[in-house]
């Protein structure tokens, strides 16, 4: 068991799975861990909108969608011990203070900085929450699912062209 | 958690575009600028006030450090294609800005040239035009007197044209396309 | 003429927020104000709407202007809009693909057993339209009881990748491998899309102008002239290949690595449409390619399908059907000139914006008393020198 807790979920997931815990959560452990730290921007924080661009699936063209809210920050940290790492998020909020949070972590957790291994318990729990999503749905589909094939076993070939649409 | 320099914050750009309103109506006249950033060149200051992601900038004359870059979020740009470029002001142009099309004369490039010093200097120029009531004079150190040349090319066939801020250290002022300049 | 200045009314204007904010509350002691979760939730299929037609997948905000607006779409999505319109544009996404999305509902019209198979997910479809009297006084505690059920029926253990997976393949896929679709402009891919936040619709214009006008466009605008095209101006009885309904992770690169990093996700409803394909002859008349014919290596045109896309924020399937039957329609006006209203661009995309065609309608609330006052004295000097007219004869 000891070995699994070394292991870490990939960098591309981390907003996602720190998102999924309540804000409230996140902002309490990042203050806590962050109050003795210097922090400096490398670029401005702030919220605005993105553009999704998405491609049509009948011609493979490329469109926009529409928007949606988007915060982003990116940190340079240097810890009480000297410690210096660099951080950054965007994620779909429009609450700065969320996307320097996850800047921070996404800092502490590839620096490795002191709270990491917290911030990694934090990481799987998002994940947990972010299954248990994904498998409610399923859940939805599988009870949903049509079985065509019952139908034919009933009564094949004759009644293919009765279950089609007139 | 975190401190910015003030530059980059809502009410010091709100103060600065007002100030740069100014400097567009009343063309030569020399505007102080309020709040200079901690560090790096006083012409973040101008940059932070105007820029965002959605516009091209260049710097042909390397004003910026990477960082400044970081924090304006600009894209960059060939100095051809941009819609600010900033520039030592004692180096001779070697480029033509973008200067609209008639249909859209707004997608010209706005100069912002950094100089010595506004307000004394061996360069004097005698402004006219809208936003000046009679005569304004204005003198400039440190400006090659190319770029005075040059403008008159790129503001000859109004509405197209170029807008330029000049600032030093401490002031700026601007020469929008409008601005009859002779120099003296 | 003189010009009839008024001025006046702030206080009545000042007077109409209190009212207007007054009437929401009329409900007596025992109300209680709706909060923006039961909106999202309760009100789902309205929610759907406005945040599609307010063009930004705001939740939070979008309930707020269900509830602002005291449910008036229209309305609410136009204060969506106005937000929206107050906020800087930090970033735009790569090209996303509709595979990866997480599936709620997927169906296809043409095919009955199509890879992965067909999930009805949420929906009405198949639900007699009888009232459903035993919600008219639904206790707190029977409310509570339908999630709790759905959660103890829903089986303990996990449901394996194998019997549902994470994503599904597309339905056109299989009819593209077997070569009855248009072939794909690999270039299409790369061309930058028309921003139509940004740039004003000056015809003609790419497909990919028209495609953001519909995905933000009134739904019942949309269906209308959609349904105008269904019943008769328009030739083709169109057959849905796939409708899905799900969420789409939408994807940024890290600043810092540049690998693309989930940044969250967004409900959308997705429909292809095919129809069949046109007569050849037509297509040397206007001397470009009909839509519906492909060139095969030998440089003849080969019958293929024709197709329709739709897509959209939210649960929005009659918008994201119209959408698609209404895409096909326009492919076919551009490429041959459109032969009813529903294949004219200029006609459809002018038409099917809320937020535009509200506007123009309420501001004939707005006072125009110097145009009518110039109205009256046109009619009345006509009038006069036709009585004059009268008593000369």
């Amino acid at each position: 068991m000891t070995e699994m807790k070394i292991m870490m979920i990939d960098r591309t997931l981390w907003v996602s799975a720190l998102k999924a815990l309540p804000i409230e959560q996140l902002l309490s452990f990042t203050t806590e861990l962050s109050k003795d730290w210097a922090i400096r921007s490398k670029s401005i924080p702030q919220s605005g909108l993105g553009m999704l661009r998405l491609n049509d699936s009948a011609f493979e063209e490329a469109f926009y969608l529409g928007e949606f809210p988007l915060a982003s920050a990116w940190l340079e940290i240097e810890t009480s011990d000297g410690l210096i790492a660099e951080g950054a998020a965007q994620v779909m909020d429009d609450r700065i203070e969320a996307a320097e949070a996850l800047a921070l972590c996404d800092a502490v957790l590839s620096a490795q900085l002191p709270g990491w291994e917290q911030l990694n318990k934090m990481l799987d729990q998002g994940m947990e929450i972010r299954e248990s999503a994904s498998q409610n749905r399923k859940h939805m589909l599988a009870s949903t699912k049509v079985d065509f094939s019952l139908l034919d076993e009933v009564a094949p070939d004759a009644m293919e062209g009765k279950n089609a649409e007139s | 958690m975190l401190n910015l320099d003030p530059i980059w914050m809502p009410d010091a750009q709100q103060i600065h575009f007002r100030l740069l309103l100014d400097a567009m109506a009343r063309p030569g006249k020399c505007h102080s600028l309020t709040i200079a950033p901690e560090e790096g060149p006083a012409v973040l200051t101008v940059l932070a006030t105007l820029l965002d992601a959605e516009v091209l900038l260049a710097d042909p004359h390397t004003l910026l450090r990477s960082d400044d870059w970081h924090m304006l979020q600009v894209a960059s740009a060939v100095v051809e294609q941009a819609d600010y470029v900033i520039c030592d002001g004692s180096r001779a142009p070697n480029f033509t800005p973008k200067l609209g099309t008639l249909p859209s004369p707004e997608q010209s490039a706005t100069l912002i040239l950094v100089v010595d010093e506004l307000g004394q200097g061996d360069a004097s120029l005698r402004l006219t035009g809208p936003g000046i009531a009679d005569t304004e004079s204005l003198l400039i150190k440190g400006l090659d007197k190319q770029w005075l040349e040059m403008r008159e090319d790129w503001v000859c066939s109004f509405p197209l044209g170029v807008d330029l801020i000049l600032l030093d250290g401490r002031q700026i002022t601007a020469l929008p396309r409008t601005t009859k300049v002779e120099m003296l | 003429m003189g010009y009839v200045a008024i001025k006046g009314g702030g206080e009545a204007i000042e007077g109409t927020k209190t009212v207007f904010d007054y009437l929401r509350t009329r409900q007596g002691d025992t109300a209680k104000p709706l909060d923006t979760d039961t909106i999202e939730h309760q009100l789902r299929l309205l929610h759907s709407r406005v945040i599609s037609e307010g063009g930004v997948y705001h939740p939070r905000l979008a309930s707020l202007a269900i509830k602002q607006a005291q449910g008036d779409t229209l309305e609410a999505a136009f204060v969506l809009r106005a937000y929206r319109s107050t906020q800087p544009r930090l970033v735009e996404t790569p090209a996303l693909n509709t595979e990866n999305m997480r599936i709620t509902r997927r169906i296809s019209a043409a095919f009955k057993d199509i890879p992965g198979g067909q999930m009805l997910g949420a929906t009405t479809d198949y639900h007699l339209r009888l009232m459903r009297m035993d919600l008219l006084d639904e206790s707190p505690e029977r409310f509570c009881a339908v999630a709790k059920e759905w959660f103890t029926k829903k089986t303990e253990t996990d449901i394996p990748d194998s019997v549902i997976p994470d994503t599904f393949p597309k339905v056109l896929e299989s009819l593209r491998n077997e070569g009855l679709l248009p072939s794909v402009d690999g270039t299409a891919r790369n061309r930058d899309p028309f921003d139509i936040t940004r740039e004003p619709l000056i015809f003609p214009v790419p497909r990919s102008a028209a495609l953001a006008t519909m995905a933000r466009a009134e739904q019942g605008s949309l269906l209308a002239i959609a349904y105008s095209n269904m019943r008769g101006y328009g030739d083709v009885h169109p057959t849905v290949a796939e409708l899905r309904v799900g969420y789409l992770p939408v994807m940024l690169p890290h600043p810092i690595t540049g690998e693309l990093t989930e940044i969250g996700e967004v409900e959308i409803t997705e429909c292809e449409v095919v129809a069949m394909y046109e007569e050849q002859g037509s297509s040397s008349v206007a001397g470009g390619r009909m839509p519906g014919a492909t060139e095969d290596e030998e440089g003849n045109d080969k019958p293929t399908f024709t197709l329709g896309y739709g897509a959209c924020f939210g649960h929005n399937e009659v918008k994201a059907i119209s959408m698609a039957i209404l895409d096909r329609a326009l492919q076919a006006g551009m490429k041959n000139g459109p032969r009813n209203p529903s294949e004219d661009p200029e006609f459809v995309l002018l038409h099917v914006d809320g937020i535009d065609s509200m506007g123009f309608c309420t501001h004939y609330k707005m006072p125009h008393y110097v145009t009518f006052q110039s109205d009256m004295d046109r009619l009345r000097t006509t009038q006069q020198k036709q009585n004059n007219k009268e008593q000369t004869i």
